[in-house]
Order: C-alpha cells, then sequence, then structure tokens
C-alpha cells in the first residue's frame, strides 16, 4: 500500500491545537491520526460548544475509526478535549469511540517511569501552588496576575485527560527522539521519524535539555514556607512594626512587591516550558510529502533535537510546517526557521488565539507579531484566526506529488 | 573618635559548623551613626516580607529609645547561640548590613575613594527576607539587594540566603560593579554577560577566604604528615562546605571551578556560552593562582599549624581581592572580555608593586589564565608581558587645569575634544565622560600616589546598512535588515598622574572594526534584536531561567 496524497486538517479550537491527518491510498480506505484535541482560556462549558462539533465533525470525516492519536504533551490546551466526561456526548467520549489502534505520548507519561527519572512530572502540581501564591499576593499588577494564572492553569494537573489517553488504543506507545513511534504499522508506506522530545541523559542533562530538577523547583517556590505563609510571619514571636516611623521603608515595600510577583511569573513560565519541551515532534513523510508537526516544543528543545545526527538536513525538506507553540517567539526559533525551505513553497499552519498569553508591551505576545509577518512573507501561512473570522471550523491542506497544494476552507 | 565597629556575622553559612555551633566571625566596618534598620550613610536594612505581608521591628534606636551598648552601637550578638542566630531576624538584619558594608569598604579600601551605587542614591536598601523563594538579587531599579528564604532539603528548617555571607558578598559585588562600570550590563559579547557573574563570584569567594576562621574550617585538623598540599588539603574542604544548604540552587562557582580542568578549549564549548558557566573559566582561573601562590607561601613560610596555613591562605585571598576590584579602574568601561580583564589584573599591580617580587602574583596569574585560553589583550613589555601600555602621542594640554581635571567632568571632555584625534575617537559619534573619581593609593614607596581615574563612552545609533560606510568598516550579519537600528559603543578608562598627565588610555575603540562586527554578530544570533529581549536583574541562581 503506497500513499497517493496527504491531507492535513487545522480545526479552530481557540488556543489549542487540534490537527486531523489523513493519509489517502489508490486502492485503500483512507487512514487517519488525530494529533493532539485541547482548548484553553475558556469556562468548561464554552469548552463543550466550542469542542463537541469538532468531535463529531472528525467522527464523521474517519467514518467512525481513528487510526492513532498523537498527544504531543499533556497542557489542557492539547489534551483537554479527551476528558470523556460530563457524560457520554463529551467530546472526549465522542473521541473514544473512533477506537483509535494506537496512542502516541512522550516518554515522561509513561505510567512505568521511575519515580527518580529526571521528568517534569510534577510541574503540574507546581501549578496549584503557583495558583496559591498568586492569590496571597494582592498587589501584583492585574495584568502580571492574568498572566500568571493563564500559564498556570494551562499547567493544572489534566488527570481525567491523562487517565483517559492511558486507557485508549490497543496499543500506547512513549516515544522520545531516535525510537520508533509505532506510526508505520497503522499508517502503510508511510516513515515517521520522531525528532522529539530528546531525553536527558542523566550526566548530561543540564548540557542537553534541562528540567528543573523536582528539589530546585520546590525549593525555588518554597512550597512549605508558601503554605505556611498562609497562617502566620516567618518570625511569629517577633514584634511587627508599625506606624509613621515605617515611612522611609514604604517605597522598597511596595517595589519587592513587584519584583515577587516578576520572579512567580518567571517560575510559571519556566515550569510551562519545562512541560512543552517535553513535546512529541514527528516529521512524517508519505507521498514524497513531509510535514512537520512540532507540538510546543520550545527554543531548548529545538537546540537539542538540532544537534542529533541528520535532523536539520531532514528539515531542508519539508513541505508543510506546523507552527510551533501556537505563534510565540521561541517555538520557532530562528536556528529552526532558517532550515525550513521556505522559498519553495512551504506551508505553515498556526492554531493559535490573541490576547491569551504574553503582552505586546513586553514584547511577549503570543502570537508574537513579528513571527506572523514573518511566516506570512516566506510561506504559505493558514491562520485559525482568519477562520474565526470568516465563522468556519477549519482549513484542510491537501498535498500530493505532482499536483499544487490545495486549500479546503470549512 | 571611634572609628571602626566590630560585628559577628556567619563566617560562610550555616550549615559549616565547629563543635556543632555555627561558625561566626567578628569584622571590622567603618563605624557611623545608625538608625533604626540598621540605616547607615550607605546601607538602609528593611526587613520586609511581601510573602507574609510582615514589617519587622527593627534593631537600633525607636521612637526615641537611646543607643546602648548593647544594641546598634555594640555587637548583640557576640555570645548568641546558633538558636538565636538562625531565629532572631535582628542577627539577620546585622549580617546582611555587616557583609555589605564589609565589601563597600573593600572596594573603597582598593580604589582609593568612595564608590557610589549606580542608582544614583546614597544608601542602597536590603531586604533579608524579601520573599518566600529561593532567589537573591540585585535590582538596579529597585535600589536593593533581595534575598529570599526558603524550606531546607530535609526537615522542617527555613533555609535564609541571607546568613550565607557568599551569596549576600556577590550580590553586593554586583551592585558595586554596577555603579563603578554601568555599562557591563548592556548586551555585548558572552565575554562581557560573564564577567559580571564571574567578577561576583570571585569578590564572594575571596571575602569569605579572607577570614582565617572559615579558611581553618575547611582544612585538615592535624597537618598532613606529608605536608601540606592545599589542591588536595583544602581545594575540596572549600568547595564542600559551600552551598551545603543551598545545593544545586547557587551558582556554585567554586565547586566548579576546582573541578574544572584546565583547557585552551573551553572557552569555545558550547556549555559555557551561558553567563554563569562562562564565568566559572573567569573564577577557575583565579581559584587555580590562588591554590597555587598559597601554597608557595605556605611552603616558603614553614607554615606546620592548621592556623598558620589558614592565616597565610587568608592572606593571599586579601591580597587577590584587592587586585580584583583595583582592577576594575584599569578596565575598559565598554564590551569587556576576559583578556581585557587579565591586562587589568596586571597593570593594576605593576602600578602598586613595580617589582613582581611579592610572590609573584602576575607571573602565576598569566600562567593560569593561559591554561584556561585567556591571554591577555595587550602585549605589554619585555619585562612586563600583558600589562597596557602607557599612554603616547602628541597630546595637547594647553587647555587643560590641572585642579579642574581632578573632579570635573566637563573639564575631561575638554581635554578629550581637543585630543580627540590622537586619542581615535570616533567623531560621529555621541561622547560622555561618565565620571571623573580622584583617588589615593598608598605607592610602592610608601608615599601616597594620587592618581584621577575618569572613563567615557561613545554611542553611535545608525542602521545597519549604513555601517559598511564608516571608517571602522563594521560588517553586519548577513540576515540582518539595513534598515535595522543598531547601537554601537566604545569608551575609554583615562588614568591621570599626580599632575595631570595622562599615564593610561585603557579603551575599546567605537571604531574597531573586527571587534564590533564580532559583537554584532554574537547579538543578532543570540537574539537581542528581538524586542522581547529584556535585561534582567543579577540574581543568585537563576534555577528557573533557562541558558
Amino acid at each position: 500500500m503506497k500513499p497517493i496524497g496527504v491531507q492535513v486538517r487545522m480545526y479552530d479550537v481557540g488556543f489549542g491545537d487540534c490537527f486531523l491527518l489523513t493519509i489517502q491510498y489508490r486502492k485503500a480506505q483512507p487512514r487517519h491520526v488525530l494529533i493532539d484535541f485541547g482548548t484553553t482560556a475558556h469556562p468548561r462549558e464554552r469548552e463543550f460548544e466550542l469542542l463537541m462539533p469538532i468531535a463529531e465533525d472528525i467522527a464523521a470525516l474517519t467514518a467512525g475509526k481513528l487510526h492513532a492519536i498523537v498527544a504531543t504533551h499533556r497542557h489542557r490546551d492539547h489534551i483537554g478535549g479527551f476528558v470523556p466526561t460530563p457524560s457520554r456526548t463529551a467530546p472526549g467520549a465522542v473521541i473514544a469511540r473512533l477506537q483509535p489502534d494506537l496512542v502516541v505520548q512522550p516518554w515522561t507519561e509513561d505510567p512505568d517511569l521511575p519515580e527518580d527519572a529526571l521528568s517534569p512530572a510534577r510541574s503540574s502540581a507546581r501549578a496549584v501552588s503557583l495558583l496559591r501564591l498568586v492569590d496571597q499576593q494582592a498587589e501584583i499588577h492585574p495584568l502580571m496576575r492574568q498572566e500568571i494564572l493563564t500559564l498556570a492553569q494551562r499547567n493544572l494537573p489534566n488527570r481525567a485527560a491523562i487517565r483517559q489517553l492511558a486507557g485508549l488504543g490497543q496499543e500506547q506507545r512513549y516515544v522520545r527522539a531516535g525510537q520508533r513511534s509505532g506510526l508505520e504499522s497503522v499508517l502503510p508506506g508511510v516513515k515517521v521519524s520522531v525528532l522529539g522530545p530528546v531525553a536527558p541523559r542523566p550526566r548530561r542533562s543540564r548540557s542537553q535539555l534541562r528540567f528543573l530538577p523536582p528539589l530546585v523547583a520546590d525549593q525555588a517556590l518554597g512550597l512549605p514556607a508558601a503554605a505556611r505563609a498562609l497562617d502566620q510571619p516567618l518570625f511569629p514571636d517577633h514584634p511587627l512594626w508599625r506606624g509613621v516611623a515605617t515611612l522611609p521603608t514604604r517605597w522598597l515595600r511596595n517595589r519587592i512587591h513587584d519584583l515577587h510577583a516578576e520572579q512567580i511569573l518567571a517560575l510559571t513560565r519556566a515550569f510551562d516550558a519545562d512541560i512543552n519541551n517535553t513535546s512529541v515532534v514527528l516529521l512524517i513523510e508519505a507521498a514524497g510529502q513531509r510535514l512537520l508537526f512540532t507540538g510546543d516544543a520550545e527554543e531548548e528543545s529545538w537546540t537539542a533535537m538540532l544537534a542529533r545526527k541528520g535532523v536539520a538536513e531532514k528539515l531542508g525538506g519539508v513541505h508543510l510546517y506546523k507552527v510551533g507553540h501556537h505563534g510565540s517567539a521561541n517555538g520557532t526559533p530562528e536556528q529552526l526557521w532558517h532550515r525550513l525551505p521556505r522559498e519553495v513553497g512551504l506551508i505553515s499552519m498556526l492554531s493559535t488565539r490573541n490576547g491569551v498569553h504574553g503582552q505586546w508591551e513586553r514584547g511577549t505576545e503570543v502570537p508574537r507579531q513579528s513571527l506572523v509577518e514573518k511566516l506570512a512573507m516566506e510561506s504559505h501561512l493558514l491562520d485559525t484566526r482568519d477562520l474565526r473570522r470568516r465563522r468556519l471550523m477549519s482549513v484542510a491542506v491537501e498535498l500530493a506529488p505532482g499536483h499544487p497544494p490545495l486549500t479546503l476552507m470549512e | 573618635m571611634v572609628r571602626e565597629r566590630e560585628l559577628t556575622i556567619i563566617a560562610q553559612d550555616p550549615g559549616v559548623r565547629v563543635h556543632g555551633r555555627i561558625l561566626t566571625a567578628r569584622v571590622r566596618i567603618p563605624h557611623e551613626e545608625l538608625a533604626a534598620g540598621p540605616r547607615g550613610s550607605r546601607v538602609h536594612v528593611v526587613d520586609y516580607d511581601s510573602s507574609t505581608h510582615s514589617l519587622y521591628r527593627p534593631m537600633g534606636p525607636l521612637n526615641g529609645e537611646s543607643l546602648t551598648a548593647n544594641s546598634a552601637t555594640g555587637d548583640p550578638f557576640r555570645t548568641a547561640t546558633s538558636a538565636e542566630l538562625l531565629s532572631n531576624p535582628h542577627f539577620h538584619a546585622q549580617n546582611v548590613y555587616a557583609i555589605v558594608m564589609r565589601t563597600l569598604q573593600r572596594f573603597e579600601a582598593a580604589l582609593g575613594r568612595r564608590v557610589s551605587w549606580s542608582f544614583g542614591g546614597h544608601q542602597i536598601k536590603v531586604a533579608p527576607h524579601a520573599f518566600a523563594l529561593a532567589n537573591a538579587l540585585y535590582s538596579r531599579d529597585h535600589e536593593a539587594l533581595l534575598f529570599g528564604y526558603f524550606p531546607a532539603a530535609r526537615g522542617r528548617a527555613v533555609v535564609h540566603t541571607c546568613l550565607s555571607h557568599d551569596i549576600v558578598a556577590h550580590e553586593t559585588a554586583h551592585a558595586l560593579l554596577d555603579g563603578l562600570r554601568e555599562r557591563y550590563t548592556d548586551p555585548s559579547s558572552p565575554d562581557q554577560a560573564a564577567f559580571h557573574e564571574g567578577f561576583a563570584d570571585l569578590v564572594a569567594l575571596l571575602s569569605v577566604f579572607s577570614l582565617p576562621e572559615a579558611m581553618a574550617a575547611a582544612l585538615p585538623r592535624r597537618a598532613p604528615a606529608a605536608g601540606w598540599n592545599l589542591r588536595e588539603n583544602a581545594a575540596l574542604g572549600l568547595a564542600r562546605q559551600f552551598g551545603r544548604e543551598l545545593s544545586g540552587l547557587r551558582s556554585q562557582a567554586l565547586r566548579r571551578s576546582v573541578a574544572l580542568k584546565p583547557s585552551r578549549r573551553l572557552l569555545h564549548q558550547p556549555q559555557f556560552q551561558a553567563p554563569h558557566r562562562r564565568g566559572e573559566i573567569l573564577v577557575a582561573a583565579m581559584m587555580h593562582a590562588f591554590l597555587a601562590v598559597w601554597q608557595r607561601r605556605v611552603d616558603s613560610a614553614r607554615a606546620r599549624t592548621r592556623t598558620q596555613v589558614a592565616g597565610e591562605g587568608a592572606c593571599v585571598a586579601s591580597h587577590l581581592l584587592t587586585m580584583a576590584i583595583r582592577a576594575l579602574d584599569y578596565a575598559p568601561p565598554t564590551d569587556i572580555e576576559f583578556g581585557d580583564y587579565l591586562s587589568a589584573l596586571l597593570t593594576g599591580d605593576f602600578e602598586s608593586y613595580p617589582r613582581d617580587n611579592y610572590y609573584r602574583f602576575r607571573s602565576v596569574l598569566r600562567g593560569s589564565f593561559a591554561r584556561f585560553g585567556i591571554q591577555p589583550t595587550s602585549v605589554g613589555t619585555a619585562e612586563e608581558p600583558g600589562i597596557w601600555q602607557r599612554a603616547g602621542g602628541e597630546l595637547d594640554y594647553r587647555r587643560t587645569h590641572l585642579e579642574s581635571l581632578q573632579r570635573d567632568p566637563n573639564e575631561v571632555f575638554n581635554f578629550i575634544w581637543d585630543n580627540r584625534g590622537p586619542l581615535r575617537l570616533c567623531e560621529e559619534a555621541f561622547t560622555r565622560v561618565q565620571s571623573v573619581r580622584p583617588c589615593a593609593r598608598l605607592g610602592p614607596d610608601g608615599f601616597v600616589l594620587r592618581e584621577t581615574v575618569s572613563e567615557y563612552v561613545q554611542v553611535l545609533e545608525a542602521e545597519a546598512g549604513e555601517l559598511a560606510q564608516l571608517s571602522a568598516a563594521v560588517e553586519k550579519p548577513a540576515e540582518m535588515p539595513d534598515t535595522l537600528p543598531v547601537k554601537l559603543l566604545g569608551g575609554g578608562a583615562l588614568v591621570f598622574d599626580e599632575g595631570g598627565r595622562l599615564k593610561y588610555h585603557i579603551h575599546n575603540s567605537l571604531l574597531n572594526g573586527p571587534r564590533q562586527s564580532r559583537r554584532l554578530r554574537h547579538l543578532w544570533q543570540n537574539g537581542y534584536f528581538d524586542p522581547s529581549y529584556r535585561r534582567g536583574h543579577f540574581e543568585l541562581s537563576c534555577p528557573w531561567r533557562k541558558p
């Protein structure tokens, strides 16, 4: 069975990812892979309204059968849709009924991972602590508070989704760079290279890909101290100081709160990046086409991936690029972008939403405006924000040898 | 009149104990009339905890209370137990006050003049319990040093970063260096970013080593039968002592630098491009020199006992600390690279000790830096390789007034303007004299040596496409858009002798094409032209800031 074409469909899920990859064959039924299914920054009811029609569309397009699911990493905007509750009519339940043969996830989600493995497994739990910390700090500027909350909420434990994914599929694969994904067995004639995540090697982790060591992370956050701080001062027996004599201290007191908030934001970003860098990154080759699915891999993950033998060369032949990390500046680092063949009709697919992450004034907005301009100038950019403006649900690109790419908006 | 005050501090950190007691030291700092805080003329301790919204009642005179011998004038913690040192926030305030003041005093003594903070104010604010986070930082914008606290790895204890001597000295060194060389925080080369970290580590380590108590604690109690081999007997002991409580959280400069095997290739390896790691190379070069001179002194003085050996080590550390600080006056004010700093070290020491007969510090430093691939920027002379060349050329002093030259930036600018040709200044650039500082140091002949140190900076803003037309022939990276605004920096340190004649002109010229091209390429490749790039604070360890 040789593929004759591929179709990649990108759904508008707001701030999140949902891609349906379809491999077409001449004499056989097409095969389907769902890559991520989640959204964020919505109330639960709104998520349901948004994802349900998409789940039903996927069910219709796949004629009731998914061959594989790839859950790139555990963030809610990538896997939150798999939750099968509150009822059998939930979007997650619809997807579950498509009975995928294979579920691919990063190695960090392997339930058999040793407890002392250098993985960011506890980052989600830390998000809860961060939310508590932010709660305590009434002085945090509202914009910064919003940024911290949005980031932390994305990292909240997704237990229901994680449990659901662990039970889906006849086969579970937890992959890392260089391993076989298992997708070849359900997608005949397709070659899949797992580029990421690059697993840190115990002795060389810091020079390769760094996660916050668990102890450091907990100490950095001062968890027990923070928990106790809810109730009492650090030196409960020592008198506090009040009154007009404290006036010379006021200038600094206000500013310490600003700096404290900056520190908390930096920590939240670090936890978030830890999880992003566990993203499964796949280079899929079918019908003479190369497709690059990047999840939310950030710059340091790309540094580690590109340091691996042969990876940089493979990227030279990519036809379709799933824009990394919703268009953030660090999701498409220069070192990656310059390796993609922009001059020969590269297609970029960007799933994003304005105003969820970062601040324009600080140059941290997602999607990063300067990157979007570059994508639009140097590639054929498909953007879910255009779908929203036209009240459309998805856009699909069909690629086949000898034919120009065909774009379908629905 | 009382000129000095002795205060108890924790010699290293609370994890270093002798007979179960926290190792303390008594340090001498300048006496001053303190207000509640303590709040002196240069340091104001504000014990506010933003995590619990608690402002602790400070030590010192409050609401009309008078100073007593047992409060701010004396040393209330001279006989305190370890438990009291840990649990009394007044001691924490005293500890940070004394270490910041001691570090400031070391800078002022080495440079022979008052040293200013970078932010223009006179009193740096210090918060010993700023927040429940495992970090400590200096922030120029906040005019402050902030120290966090966090739970210990084991047990229910709390670790206070304000009780670690090296952490307090490290952050203070950042603040002082920022006051002396404000352009060292500009985006430049990998060396410049690393220099701030490496220098702060150096000051922190040498500050601790200059306390004989801390040195003795790291040495074996009995003299080794085979004699003292300090690399084996002391270096590892010292390294172990550092970071005992803060495992994984600080840069671990000493532990890593002692273990760092000298190699000329280190500077080019990818893992040593990040500022904290690259700074370790500078620290390693200095620490290897420190051990070599210490060993030489121990051998030649036939030091036997632990106390003698520790005393020799403290002397060497103290001398190296003075050298390290004094070198700043001989370092270019912009775009410093490690080779520049080595030339500055050698020149500063040469000015104080023209003959390198004091345990041959300069010879040892040259060798140690060379083993780590760092060569002095200046060729030097046949007798003194590596020192900066004396200012030469035909300089015009006709419109320069000596008295005014020693304190007035306008007078120095007049001199620079009149001599912009021989000084090789870029005429298209904006030029500003940053400071003029008269200083007095003890010369080699025992007489007071009066010099005037001044720095100027040149800034040129242009579009990338215009750079090729400059006489400096600066090359922009090929992918850089022609219309991108870029800023070129140059500048020099001018050292005038007692007669107002220019002795040294130590500069990184804005017209140095290869250097400017290298800097632009580095900045472009590392995303510094992206608007999202922001200059941060100087943090203890940046455990959550990825390299």
